[in-house]
């Protein structure tokens, strides 16, 4: 999930930070202007949910490949034909409120370079979210279908709209806007719930460069699933994390000064939480 | 073991004659050239008869060799002066029959390529026939029989060299020994001899950590098929190791020498091992910016294998320091600031200044070693060398990526954009000595379709319908970073790109190799002349197809001065003297004057006045 980081990921500086409060709104301007010229005043709002479980979906005759979760980009899964050659990508923002999911739509309308319009989901006969606007390709080709359903902005792409046969945009649109449907909406003004770090504790803050940190992690899916950890090893130190036989995140040092750590969890519906944590690095 | 057949490879070697007398087994060795050596007869020395193993008849030791680390310590002068604790029994040895000293190393690694160990002595009368055998020995004992046969006197040294190995084929472990040569001459009862003194050692490098204040780390995107990435470590970029089960750091269990890592030409994934990074057994490539001095630190191993466990190194020795020097097969000798070496001990050097120009060279390494027999004074070569090879990439500057980005994507450039670089360069003959040269190396790559480069970078297309598309949306520019990662990875974003994939991509490669100052340019709407999209077939003036105007709502490229002189990898102008009309004529935006008439970016690109700002560099994933 994400876009405006602010409202959808908002990232906290330390652990303890995950329940702070999310700095003020900043719309980007070209973003700001897509909505206005795509009449963003007059689109629906539905209701805010949890997520959607892309790592569960599903597509009929297309086989799922790993959930590429790398924020601030948005939530990724591609789906590869019986040969294996990927065809369909789904990109997934769950936001924090029905706006940012707005505003991400936007931001696909406003990546644009031609002047004329996308047409909306409705005058392709795309039946998918609120709100929805479809990228042409050939005549009777869709390369990409955009759309909100609440809090949640999705844009599933054709890889590439050239090759036979033409996977069934629409169908594909269809199945992820129900998969968001399937999941109970929220209270309003509730924010879907992201998840949370019990526990971010390496088993020293300094060591010698070629050291082993182990990590003691917890963080607590509030979809009930494993979530999926990204690490972000920021210098000057350098290393990587990886997990050892035993299944422990051990941090590798390979490179002498301080290293901020940052752990991003993706829980099973797409929101996103992080914490970090900080080690100091000694050269030998 | 020696044997007859490797001696006449050896002879042949030396560029020695021989030939074949009663006994088949005989032969004649000439003196080869330039071998020469002084020998001295110690006359305290008086030869073994004793042809078992562990002799075990009364004998008259050489003092010396009673203690070999005493022997050491007491004889540096006379070893380098091919030494000689030998004996013959001069008493009862006619004076037309002699064997004396010749040459045989003092140090040795057998597992060191090259490394022989060759044995030489000269007797005499000419044409005198001898049955000789040479002995390994450990403390009296015999390890193995070097070489046995009968051969004849000639005008030179007889020369035989050695493997290093014993009867069973397997290396002898490190420690002190001493070459026996016992020669009978033929028909008589006497027995000449001759001892060299010999230490066994195992040499070799196990990591190697490069370094400077112009060196970088290099990055990869991908572990596997997942996206990741991964600095080089710069705690040593060259690592061969024994991994979990291996016995020692030098040597594979087998007690062969474990072979250095060729380096990783993986452009996008680091070497696994498993699921996991590899942790012990790799060789990555290395980046400095053009024209810098590399400092290189080596580690040297500890330890090695006799095939079945394992065993110290076998130095330092007593009196006698060991160096190591580094040499580029050019000749080039790199500088060694601290070049001693010690088991587990580190030593450094500087190399020369690298290219001046941005890409990539191999760099071949050649590690020998001297030890010295006085402490210092002098030094004599120990046979044989250790060759690494190394993958070097040149870049203009120091990396530059987006303010207050952080991770290890920014560690340093990207394996695969230097190495990109250094393919477009080499197949366009673009000089990269200079920031145009790389922007226009990095461009004309990028857009591809010119020369050598059929298609544009990993053959991706101009984002329209016309074409296969949709309406330009960004596939890989998502805001606030740019996802180089998945355009470099077969375009897993899909195979088409618009103008903000383009520009934000180039923007941070170039940022990257060090050309300062990049910035994106947003331009406002334009009416579009004919231009050539990125991995279009031709020029067009119906970008959208027959119904829709010819133009952008936004455009965007990048520059390196503020909007004086653009580039743009996403289209080409047409620079045919007439750019409203087909044909075009491939005009590369390549630091193109912005606003300069006939030549300038916006006039040759757009009908009406265009409007931009500066963007900074996105971030990178």
């Amino acid at each position: 999930m994400t876009t405006i980081e602010s409202r959808r990921c908002w990232i906290g500086s330390a652990l303890a930070a995950q329940d702070e409060p999310a700095p003020a709104r900043k719309v980007d301007a070209h973003v700001a202007a897509a909505l206005r010229s795509y009449g963003e005043q007059t689109w629906p709002h539905g209701a805010v949910r949890a997520g959607l479980p892309l790592g569960r979906l599903e597509l009929a005759g297309l086989k799922a490949g790993e959930c590429d979760f790398a924020p601030p980009a948005p939530w990724v899964r591609r789906y590869a034909d019986a040969a294996g050659a990927p065809i369909v990508m789904i990109e997934a923002v769950v936001a924090v409120d029905i706006a940012s999911a707005h505003e991400q739509l936007g931001a696909w309308l406003a990546s644009r370079t031609d002047p004329t319009p996308a047409p909306t989901c409705k005058t392709q006969g795309v039946e998918a979210g609120e709100i929805g606007f479809v990228g042409l390709s050939r005549p009777q080709r869709i390369a990409w279908i955009a759309f909100a359903r609440g809090n949640v902005a999705v844009r599933v792409l054709c890889l590439d709209p050239r090759v036979d046969p033409h996977p069934d945009m629409p169908g594909i649109a269809r199945t992820i806007d129900q998969a968001i449907l399937a999941v109970p909406p929220l209270g309003k003004a509730t924010a879907p719930p992201r998840p949370a770090f019990e526990r971010l504790l390496p088993d020293r803050t300094s060591c010698t460069v070629g050291d082993l940190v182990v990590l003691d992690l917890a963080v607590r899916d509030p979809a009930g699933g494993d979530p999926q950890l990204r690490f972000v090893v920021a210098g000057p130190g350098q290393g990587y994390v990886e997990a050892d036989a035993s299944g422990r995140q051990v941090l590798h040092t390979t490179g002498a000064g301080a290293i901020t750590l940052c752990v991003q969890a993706c829980g099973a519906l797409g929101t996103v939480a992080e914490a970090t944590t900080r080690i100091e690095v000694a050269a030998r | 073991m020696m044997t007859n057949g490797a001696t006449v490879k050896d002879a042949r070697e030396l560029g020695t004659a021989r030939r074949a007398c009663d006994d088949s087994r005989c032969t004649q060795v000439s003196r080869p050239k330039g071998l020469t050596g002084t020998a001295t007869v110690d006359k305290n020395a008086v030869a073994l008869k004793d042809p078992s193993p562990c002799g075990s008849r009364r004998r008259k030791e050489n003092p010396h060799m009673a203690d070999p680390g005493a022997l050491r310590g007491l004889t540096l002068s006379l070893v380098l002066a091919w030494p000689v604790f030998a004996q013959s029994e001069l008493d009862a040895t006619p004076l037309s029959l002699q064997l004396t000293a010749e040459s045989c190393p003092r140090v040795v690694d057998p597992k060191l390529s090259g490394a022989a160990v060759d044995v030489s002595y000269v007797l005499a009368p000419v044409s005198a026939p001898f049955m000789t055998t040479i002995t390994l020995r450990q403390g009296g004992c015999v390890v193995t029989t070097l070489w046995s046969g009968c051969e004849f006197a000639g005008d030179g040294p007889c020369v035989h060299a050695w493997n290093g190995r014993d009867a069973a084929g397997a290396y002898v472990p490190p420690g002190a020994y001493t070459v026996h040569v016992e020669c009978v001459p033929h028909g008589s009862p006497q027995v000449l001899t001759v001892d060299y003194p010999l230490d066994v050692v195992r040499l070799g490098i196990r990591a190697m950590a490069w370094s400077g204040p112009k060196e970088w780390q290099m990055v990869y995107f991908k572990m596997g098929a997942l996206y990741a990435f991964f600095a080089t470590p710069a705690l040593h970029e060259y690592f061969a190791t024994a991994d979990a089960g291996d016995l020692a750091d030098l040597d594979l269990n087998s007690g062969m020498p474990r072979p250095a890592p060729a380096p990783h030409a993986g452009l996008a994934s680091p070497p696994l091992e498993g699921a996991n990074y590899e942790d012990d057994n790799y060789n990555f490539p290395l980046c400095y910016v053009a024209g810098s001095t590399p400092t290189l630190t080596v580690t040297f191993g500890s330890a090695c294998t006799n095939g079945s466990a394992a065993v110290a190194a076998g130095y330092p020795l007593l009196g006698m320091p060991i160096r190591c020097h580094a040499d580029e097969s050019n000749g080039t000798r790199w500088t060694g600031i601290a070049d001693i070496a010690i088991p587990g001990g580190t030593a450094e050097y500087r190399g020369p200044p690298q290219r001046l120009d941005v890409g990539r060279q191999e760099l071949a390494i050649r590690w020998s070693w001297e030890y010295s027999p006085d402490g210092g004074a002098t030094w004599a070569p120990i046979p044989g060398y250790f060759d690494t090879q190394h993958r070097v990439y040149t870049i203009l500057g120091a990396p530059r990526f987006a303010s207050g980005a952080s991770g290890s994507q920014y560690a340093g450039p990207w394996v695969e954009v230097v190495d990109d670089l250094h393919v477009w360069r080499s197949a366009l003959g673009i000089d990269t000595s200079n920031a145009h040269g790389v922007v226009e190396a990095l461009i004309k790559g990028f857009a591809g379709q010119i020369g050598p480069l059929p298609t544009a970078i990993e053959g991706v297309l101009y984002d329209t319908n016309v074409l296969g598309g949709d309406g330009g949306a960004s596939h890989y520019y998502v805001g606030s970073v740019v996802q180089l990662s998945r355009l470099l990875d077969a375009h897993s974003n899909g195979v088409f790109v618009n103008c903000s994939d383009c520009a934000a991509s180039t923007a941070t490669m170039l940022s990257m190799l060090g050309v300062a100052n990049v910035q994106l340019q947003r331009l406002g709407s334009m009416t579009l002349r004919a231009i050539r999209g990125i991995g279009a077939p031709s020029y067009t003036l119906l970008l959208w197809g027959s119904a829709f105007p010819h133009g952008f709502s936004y455009h965007h490229i990048i520059t390196r001065n503020g909007g004086a002189e653009v580039s743009d990898a996403c289209l080409w102008v047409d620079e045919d003297g007439n750019p409203n009309a087909l044909p075009g004529l491939p005009g590369y935006n390549v630091d193109r004057p912005w606003n300069a008439p006939q030549i300038g970016y916006m006039g040759l690109a757009a009908a009406n006045q265009v409007t931009f700002t500066l963007e900074a560099i996105p971030g990178l994933q």
